[in-house]
C-alpha cells in the first residue's frame, strides 16, 4: 500500500462519484459530470474546486522578500500583497502572498515543494502548513456572490482587487482569502483549517445554490489556464 | 363577456380598475380558507380578497372581533394570515402565486362566525393585567387557565410539517452610503451621493420605487422647480428613471431594514434572504405613515387609514366601497374623497375636524364636487357589527350637536407617525419637538442622516431637498470629496427655510380621548383607552411601565398604529402632556423576522479529525469533545482497555494542540511559560509540562520535545491550543526574542499506539529500532512509518509502552488503515475516549479542568516535581512560592471505593456530615474491578489508605485514599 493523499473533502468527491485521478500523490477529482457542463457553471455561475493539494508555506522573517528575490523574480505587479515569482533558475512560478509584516505564505504546487523549501531552509524560518489547510476555490461571475453569502468581509472591487489576500471570518472561522482573477475570471481561492474543510465545502454549496454553484475538477482548471475561459 | 365569465364564475364584486401594479391580463388563483379566490399579477393577497367581496381579515387576539384592512401598508395586525403553512404573514404585503394556499387564523370555526368571539361580551372580565390578577390560586389551576388563554388568544400556529419558506438565504453587502426609502427624499439622497463616487446601495421595502407618489393624488408641485407644471407622478419617474440608469447606485427592492447596528450594521430582511449591510454612512429616508384615530368601535371592517383606500384603488384597481365618509384633520383627506369621487365611490361627507381651512386648490375641487364638508365636527363611533354600517359624528365645541351617517367605508386619518425606528437605534434620541408639535431626532449622530417625512414635514419640495443635504453629508462623510460642502449645505438649508414656510404640519392632537365602549388604542392586543386609564389608575404612571403592563406597542405592529394615540392617552391621563411622558423604545427588529432567517446553519461547527470518517464507518459512538467529534467509544470502552493492558490499541489523537516553536529565543521562552526547564533539553527528549496563569493556578499541560537546535513541537490540551498559542504570543511580545509560533494542529494527524505489542505493530510499518534501549520513554525520533515521514513520540498517558505517531493529514486514514492491518495478528484494537480515561486515570494522569478547577496549582495537585523553582522566573512562581510556604487546605489524590458503587463525577466527599471535597473523574476499572478516581480531599485526609465518605445519591459510601497509581506505580510497563 502506497501512502495516497486525500484532502478533508475526500468524501465529497466520492459521493458525487467524481473521476479521481492521483496528482503528485493526491487523489484529486478529475471531473464530475463532463467538462463542457463544468466549463459552462465557470463561465455562468461560479465553480467551486478542490486545491486542498496547493503547498502552504508559512515564512517568518523580516527580510524574507529580499531573501526570496536572490532566486526569484517578480512577474506581476510589485508592491501588491500578492505577487506571482518564477525561479530563476527552474522555471516554475508559486505566489507570494504578505500576510504581515513579517509574515508570509507561499502557494505553489506540489513538484516544487522541495526547490522552495530547500531555498527557504538556509535563511527564513519557516513551516509546511500544506497538511493544515484545506483549499477552496471559487470561479466565475457568481463567485463574488457566493463570498457574500459566507462572509461579511468587503470584496467590493475597490476593496479587493485582483491579486488581493486577507485573513477573514468565514462561518466565524479564521480563513485565507485570495483573489487572483484567471484568465480575466473572478477567482477566490480560500483557505481554513482542515478540520472544517468538508463542513465549508458543504456550505458554501449550500448558500453558494441559489448562484448556481457546482464542483469542478482539475480537468477544467487545466482547460482555463490553458486557453482562457472566455475563448 | 363579463367579468364574472372571465373568473370562471367565481365571485368577483369589485369590478377591477386599471391598477398601477396589476396586470389585469394574468390572472393568478389561490385558496383562502378552501376556496378559489382570482387574483391578477401584481395583486396581494389582500387586494385580491378585497376585490373578490372579502371584508373579514382576521379576528381580534383577544376579544376576537371581526378585522379588516386598516393600514394596507404591513403595520397592522388586521391582515394576518398563514400562507402555506407559515404563520404571521402580513397578507397587504404578499403578493399572489399561483396555488397559494392561504388560511385565516385565530377564529373557530370560521372567520364569520367565530365562537370565541364570545369573549367581546366578557370584556369586564378581562381587564388590563387580568393574567397579573387572575387564576393564580390555587397554583394548579394557573396551569390550566394558562393552557386555555393560550389557546383562546395569540396569532397563528407553526406548521410542524410546511417546509415551502425555511430555506432561507443569507448573504452579506458593504457599501459607502446606504439611504433606506425609495420614496422622494431617498432617491434624491441616492442620486446626490452617487454624484461624488459613492457606491450608493437604496434600500425600498415596495417593489417599486415612488414612495407615497404612487398612491397619492398626483398634483403640481409649485416651488423649487421652474416648471410649475411638473406632476408629482412625473417627477417620481423622472427620479426612478434616473436611479435606475446610474450605475453607482445598486438597488435593493422588497427590502425591509428591521434593525441599526453598532458600525452602520444594518439587517435587511429581502424575501426570504437575510442580508447584513455595513455602510460607511446612513441616510434614514424612511417617511411617515397615517394612523388611525380613537372613538367607539374604530376596529370594525370598512374603517380605513386613507393611505390604504387610496393604494387600494391607485395600486391594485380596487373599489374599496360604494358609500363613505372621510374623516382628519389635514389636506389628505380631500385628496382621499376626489380619489374615491373618481373611482365612483359615492362620498357621503367629509368630517374635517378643523374649524377653519385655508383656500386649496383642493377645497376648490370638493366643492366642485358637491361633497358636503363638516368643519368642526369629529367622528365619535362606527356603527355595525361585521362590517361599518355607518358612523356617528359630533361638533368639537358641543357633543350635543350629533349627525349619523350611513356609509360601507370610513376612511380616516388621525395625522401620520414618522418612522424613526431606525434613528432611535442608531442613537438618536427622539423628543418632542414643540415646533412642529410631533416627536423627531433632537440630536446628531455621526454617519447617519436623515430626510423626508420622517423629519416630520409633509412638503414634497422639502422631501427634495433634504434628500439632497442628507446624501450631500453622507457622501462627504464616507470620504468622498465634495466641493465647498459648507457653502452648499448652507444654500440647501436657505431653500428649505423657504419652503417651509408654506409647509403643512400634521401635528399631535392633545384634545381628549373617549374611553367609552369599545374604544381600541391597540389593535394587535386589543387594549382599550379605558385599560390604559385603569392602568394609570393602579400607579403605572410612567409611559414604559404602562407599555409593559397594558402590552401596548409590543404586539406586531410594534407601535406603529398606536404609539401616537398611547402617549396622547398616557400624556393626559398622567397629566404631563406628550413632552413630559416621552415615547418607548423601538427595538429591533422593527417587523417580525423568521428565526430561520438569523439562525444561520453556521453556528456550530464541528471539527472532524483526518480519520473521522473511518471511526464512523466501524460504528464508533462519536462524541463532542470541545469543538472536535471524537470517538467516544467502538462498543465496549472496558474491553478497549483490556486490549491496551494486554495488547495493543489505536486512538485518534489528531485533537491534540501542537504548536511548532522556533527561533533562537524559543527555550527560553519555554523556561518563561512553563514550571518545567526546557532550555536545557537534548534534541530528541520529551519533557512534561505544566503551564500556569500568573497566579499560580493550572492552565494546561503537555508535552514539549526539542525537534532540532531551537527547534519545539509543543503539545496541549485538545480545547486549549488556540488559547494557549495566544498566551505564548503575548509573552513574547515582552520577551523581545525572535521566536515564530505556528500552531499546526491541523498539519498533523497522530495515532497513539499502546500496549505491550505496540512495539511489534510499529515494527511492521517502520525500519527504526524500537528498542527500549535506543529509543526509551520520553523520547522522540523523526522517522518514516508505512513510507509517511512521521515524528515518533514515546510518551505513556494511558500507562502502557507507546507510541505518538504525528503526521501529515492528509495520510489520516491511510496511516489508521496500515496501523489496524499490521496490528492484526496482535489482536489490535482501537480505543476511544472513554478507554483512554479510565485507562489515564489509572495511572492518576490529570486533564486540566476536569480534575482541576480555578484554584488548582501544579503543588496542590501533588506535581510539585515539574515545578523548577530555582529557574530564574516562570509565570506563576511567586505565586507558587507562597502556596509551598503556606501549605494546601485541600489535594488531589486517588480513591478505590470499598464498595461495589462507582461515584460520578464530581460526588461530594463528606467528612462529619459537611461537604468538604469532590470526585473530579470515577470509572469503573477493568483491571481491579472496583470504582475508582480522583478526588479532592482536605490535606490532612489525603494520607494513603485513609477512609474518606463519597456521597452516592443519598448514602455515604466508603472509599480508601491511594496516593500512588492503582496501575503499575512504578512505571515498569513504559519501559517494555
Amino acid at each position: 500500500m502506497n501512502p495516497i493523499a486525500i484532502s478533508a473533502i475526500h468524501q465529497f468527491h466520492e459521493k458525487n462519484n467524481a473521476v479521481l485521478t492521483l496528482i503528485n500523490g493526491w487523489m484529486m477529482p478529475k471531473r464530475y459530470v463532463g467538462i463542457r457542463d463544468e466549463l459552462e457553471i465557470v463561465e455562468n455561475f461560479v465553480g467551486i474546486h478542490d486545491i486542498s493539494s496547493k503547498v502552504k508555506i508559512m515564512l517568518n522573517g523580516d527580510d524574507v522578500f529580499q531573501i526570496l528575490s536572490e532566486n526569484f523574480e517578480v512577474i506581476s505587479e510589485l508592491d501588491r500583497k500578492v505577487m506571482f515569482m518564477r525561479s530563476f533558475k527552474y522555471g516554475f512560478e508559486f505566489i507570494l502572498a504578505k500576510l504581515t509584516k513579517n509574515q508570509h505564505l507561499i502557494l505553489t504546487e506540489q513538484q516544487f515543494k522541495n526547490v522552495v523549501t530547500q531555498i527557504c531552509q538556509k535563511d527564513i524560518s519557516y513551516v509546511d502548513i500544506t497538511s493544515g489547510l484545506t483549499g477552496i476555490r471559487l470561479i466565475g461571475p457568481k463567485s463574488r456572490d457566493t463570498i457574500n453569502a459566507i462572509s461579511s468581509f468587503d470584496i467590493r472591487d475597490k476593496m479587493f482587487p485582483d491579486l488581493s489576500v486577507a485573513q477573514i471570518s468565514v462561518m466565524h472561522q479564521h480563513a485565507y482569502l485570495f483573489r487572483t482573477d484567471i484568465e480575466g475570471q473572478l477567482c477566490y481561492d480560500i483557505f481554513v483549517a482542515r478540520e472544517i474543510g468538508l463542513y465549508v465545502w458543504n456550505q458554501i454549496i449550500t448558500l453558494g445554490n441559489p448562484m448556481g454553484i457546482a464542483p469542478i475538477g482539475t480537468q477544467v482548471m487545466d482547460e482555463i489556464t490553458r486557453d482562457g475561459v472566455t475563448s | 363577456m363579463s367579468k364574472s365569465d372571465k373568473n370562471n364564475g367565481i365571485t368577483h364584486p369589485n369590478l377591477r380598475n386599471t391598477g398601477l401594479d396589476v396586470d389585469l391580463s394574468s390572472t393568478t388563483v389561490f385558496e383562502f380558507d378552501g376556496k378559489k379566490i382570482n387574483g391578477y399579477k401584481g395583486d396581494t393577497i389582500a387586494s385580491a380578497l378585497y376585490a373578490a367581496g372579502t371584508r373579514i381579515f382576521s379576528r381580534s387576539f383577544k376579544y376576537h372581533r371581526p378585522r379588516g384592512l386598516l393600514c394596507v401598508e404591513g403595520n397592522c395586525p388586521n391582515c394576518l394570515v398563514t400562507v402555506n403553512g407559515i404563520p404571521n404573514v402580513r397578507c397587504c404585503q404578499k403578493p399572489v402565486q399561483e396555488g397559494m394556499v392561504v388560511k385565516s387564523q385565530n377564529a373557530w370555526p370560521s372567520l364569520a362566525v367565530d365562537f370565541m368571539s364570545i369573549t367581546n361580551k366578557f370584556g369586564w372580565l378581562m381587564p388590563v393585567g387580568f393574567y397579573y390578577k387572575f387564576f393564580h390560586t390555587p397554583k394548579p389551576f394557573w396551569r390550566i387557565a394558562a393552557k386555555i388563554i393560550r389557546r383562546i388568544a395569540g396569532l397563528g400556529a407553526i406548521s410542524e410539517t410546511s417546509t415551502s419558506e425555511i430555506n432561507h438565504k443569507s448573504s452579506d453587502m458593504h457599501s459607502d452610503v446606504v439611504v433606506i426609502g425609495g420614496g422622494p427624499s431617498g432617491m434624491s439622497a441616492a442620486i446626490e451621493a452617487s454624484k461624488y463616487g459613492c457606491d450608493v446601495t437604496l434600500i425600498d421595502k415596495y417593489n417599486e420605487l415612488g414612495g407615497h407618489l404612487r398612491w397619492n393624488r398626483p398634483y403640481k408641485i409649485k416651488g423649487i422647480h421652474e416648471d410649475n407644471t411638473l406632476v408629482t407622478t412625473d417627477l417620481s419617474s423622472k427620479l426612478i428613471a434616473e436611479i435606475k440608469s446610474n450605475e453607482s447606485i445598486h438597488l435593493l427592492n422588497d427590502g425591509f431594514v428591521f434593525g441599526a447596528y453598532e458600525d452602520n450594521l444594518l439587517g435587511i430582511k429581502q424575501n426570504d434572504c437575510f442580508i447584513k449591510l455595513r455602510s460607511k454612512s446612513v441616510v434614514v429616508a424612511t417617511g411617515a405613515h397615517q394612523i388611525p384615530p380613537v372613538f367607539q368601535n374604530n376596529d370594525l371592517p370598512g374603517i380605513m387609514l386613507c393611505s390604504a383606500v387610496e393604494k387600494l384603488m391607485r395600486l391594485y384597481g380596487v373599489k374599496p366601497g360604494t358609500k363613505a365618509v372621510v374623516f382628519g384633520s389635514s389636506d389628505l383627506i380631500y385628496q382621499t374623497a376626489l380619489d374615491l369621487v373618481d373611482s365612483n365611490v359615492q362620498v357621503m361627507a367629509i368630517i374635517d375636524e378643523r374649524k377653519e381651512v385655508p383656500n386649496s386648490e383642493l377645497l376648490t375641487e370638493i366643492q366642485k364636487n358637491e361633497i358636503k364638508i363638516y368643519f368642526g365636527y369629529t367622528i365619535v363611533k362606527s356603527n355595525g357589527s361585521k362590517h361599518v354600517t355607518g358612523c356617528v359624528v359630533s361638533d368639537v365645541d358641543n357633543d350635543k350637536n350629533v349627525i349619523g351617517i350611513d356609509c360601507d367605508l370610513l376612511a380616516v386619518s388621525d395625522g401620520i407617525q414618522t418612522n424613526f425606528g431606525l434613528l432611535q437605534q442608531s442613537g438618536f434620541e427622539i423628543e418632542y419637538n414643540s415646533e412642529m408639535n410631533q416627536f423627531l431626532p433632537g440630536n446628531e449622530v455621526e454617519s447617519v442622516y436623515y430626510a423626508g417625512r420622517v423629519s416630520g414635514s409633509l412638503n414634497l419640495n422639502f422631501d427634495l431637498l433634504s434628500g439632497k443635504k442628507a446624501g450631500l453629508q453622507a457622501a462627504s462623510y464616507a470620504g468622498f470629496h465634495v466641493d465647498d460642502l459648507g457653502d452648499e449645505i448652507k444654500n440647501i438649508d436657505d431653500s428649505i427655510k423657504a419652503v417651509m414656510k408654506t409647509s403643512e404640519k400634521l401635528s399631535l392632537k392633545a384634545n381628549d380621548v373617549s374611553s367609552s365602549g369599545k374604544t381600541f388604542i391597540c389593535y394587535c392586543e386589543d387594549v382599550l383607552v379605558g385599560d390604559i386609564k385603569n392602568a394609570i389608575d393602579e400607579g403605572y404612571t410612567d409611559i414604559q411601565t404602562l407599555k409593559r403592563y397594558t402590552t401596548v406597542t409590543m404586539g406586531p405592529c410594534q407601535g406603529e398604529m398606536c404609539q401616537n394615540s398611547f402617549v396622547q392617552v398616557c400624556g393626559s391621563g398622567t397629566n404631563v402632556g406628550f413632552e413630559g411622558g416621552g415615547l418607548t423604545t423601538k427595538r429591533p427588529p422593527l417587523a417580525p423576522i423568521p428565526l430561520v432567517s438569523l439562525a444561520r446553519p453556521d453556528s456550530i461547527v464541528q471539527h472532524l479529525t483526518p480519520i473521522d470518517r473511518l471511526h464512523r464507518k466501524s460504528g464508533a459512538q462519536m462524541v463532542d469533545v470541545g469543538a472536535w467529534q471524537r470517538p467516544l467509544d467502538y462498543g465496549s470502552s472496558s474491553r478497549e482497555a483490556l486490549a491496551v493492558r494486554n495488547k495493543v490499541g489505536v486512538i485518534d489523537v489528531s485533537t491534540l494542540g501542537k504548536l511548532d516553536i522556533q527561533g533562537d529565543g524559543a527555550g527560553e521562552l519555554l523556561d518563561r511559560l512553563y514550571t518545567h526547564r526546557f532550555s536545557n533539553l537534548k534534541v530528541g527528549k520529551i519533557r512534561y509540562g505544566i503551564l500556569c496563569a500568573d497566579n499560580g493556578t493550572v492552565m494546561d499541560d503537555g508535552t514539549v520535545t526539542k525537534l532540532g537546535e531551537n527547534h519545539y513541537f509543543v503539545t496541549t490540551s485538545t480545547a486549549g491550543v488556540e488559547s494557549i498559542e495566544q498566551w505564548f504570543k503575548w509573552w513574547l511580545v515582552g520577551t523581545g526574542n525572535k521566536v515564530n509560533i505556528v500552531n499546526v494542529t491541523s498539519s498533523y494527524a497522530a495515532i497513539n499506539v499502546a500496549g505491550p505489542y505496540a512495539k511489534d505493530t510499529l515494527l511492521k510499518l517502520t525500519d527504526i529500532d524500537l528498542d527500549v534501549k535506543q529509543f526509551s520513554y520520553m523520547n522522540s525520533k523523526k522517522a518514516e512509518v508505512a513510507g509517511v515521514n512521521s515524528i515518533l513520540l514515546r510518551v505513556g498517558f494511558v500507562g502502557e509502552a507507546g507510541w505518538e505517531v504525528h503526521f501529515p493529514s492528509e495520510y489520516g486514514e491511510y496511516m489508521w488503515k496500515s496501523l489496524i492491518e499490521a496490528g492484526k495478528e496482535f489482536g489490535i484494537r482501537p480505543f476511544g475516549v472513554e478507554a483512554q480515561r479510565i485507562l489515564r486515570l489509572e495511572k492518576h494522569h490529570i486533564i486540566p479542568n476536569q480534575d482541576t478547577d480555578i484554584l488548582s496549582n501544579p503543588l496542590n495537585i501533588r506535581a510539585s516535581w515539574a515545578v523548577k523553582f530555582d529557574k530564574d522566573d516562570f509565570i506563576g512562581k511567586q505565586a507558587l512560592s507562597f502556596e509551598k510556604d503556606r501549605g494546601f487546605e485541600n489535594l488531589l489524590v486517588g480513591f478505590v471505593m470499598e464498595s461495589d458503587f462507582v461515584p460520578d463525577d464530581g460526588d461530594p466527599v463528606i467528612i462529619d456530615g459537611e461537604p468538604r471535597g469532590k470526585v473530579t473523574s470515577a470509572r469503573l476499572s477493568p483491571v481491579i474491578g472496583k470504582g475508582f478516581g480522583l478526588v479532592w480531599v482536605p490535606s490532612k485526609f489525603a494520607v494513603e489508605n485513609t477512609i474518606i465518605n463519597i456521597r452516592i445519591g443519598n448514602d455515604d459510601l466508603p472509599a480508601r485514599i491511594v496516593t500512588s497509581p492503582i496501575y503499575d506505580p512504578a512505571g515498569e510497563r513504559l519501559k517494555i
